[in-house]
């Protein structure tokens, strides 16, 4: 099965801080894995080095929550390998 | 074995009354901590010495520390925390977290008085010799 959610605004945060900021993002679901592209703002090199990190997607009712496993960031680019959505 | 400095980004959940709590940062990191001292302070006049800044006293403590609560509106929808939220609530609500940050604030002081010495080893006072008469 695979599907795919785009939006234009999400952050990635360490605990309560924001480690990155970033712009178009899609989240794509295959299988048993999701993967996220988006374009990176704004970034915190401390911040996104460390762990836990969590992928976050504010919509209308709340938010999208997904575990970070593995990120690059490069020229702005973040590709990153996300575990199961948080309930 | 080197030590790792880096704080720890944990929340505590603090009671307030009625039901109401406080999310806390368990404890500021150097950043933090630098940066809720100097709003303490302002400059009147390039050169003068910084005077105590009397409206943000307490004010920048709480800003520090809060992540979030549970108070809400007057639609009963979830209060966002802010700076300019917090300068609307009333001052008993305001007293009342200030009180539960300095608590909270003071306890963390504790804590890391209490590993320094841990730390150090020098709670044991050595042995010393008698001195010849």
């Amino acid at each position: 099965m695979v599907g795919s959610i785009r939006g234009v605004v999400g952050q990635i945060r360490w605990s309560y801080y924001i480690a990155a900021t970033i712009n178009n993002y899609t989240v794509t679901r295959a299988d048993d894995h999701w993967t996220l592209v988006a374009t990176v703002v704004l970034s915190d090199a401390f911040k996104l080095s460390q762990q836990p990190l969590i992928f976050v997607a504010p919509h209308a009712k709340g938010e999208w929550r997904w575990p970070i496993l593995s990120c690059a960031l490069q020229n702005g680019a973040l590709s990153a390998r996300l575990g199961q959505m948080e309930l | 074995m080197p030590r790792c400095p880096i704080v720890r980004p944990e929340v505590v959940r603090v009671p307030l009354a009625e039901g109401d709590f406080l999310d806390l940062k368990k404890q500021l990191n150097t950043g933090e901590y630098r940066a809720m001292l100097t709003a303490q302070f302002r400059e009147p006049n390039a050169g003068d010495r910084a005077v105590i800044n009397l409206e943000q006293m307490g004010f920048s403590k709480v800003l520090a520390y809060v992540l979030g609560w549970s108070f809400v509106d007057f639609n009963n929808q979830p209060l966002q925390f802010s700076a300019e939220t917090l300068r609307s609530i009333h001052p008993n609500v305001f007293a009342e977290i200030l009180a539960a940050v300095e608590a909270h604030d003071e306890s963390q002081e504790l804590e890391r008085v209490a590993a320094k010495n841990g730390q150090d080893g020098a709670t044991v006072s050595s042995a010393i010799s008698p001195s010849a008469a």
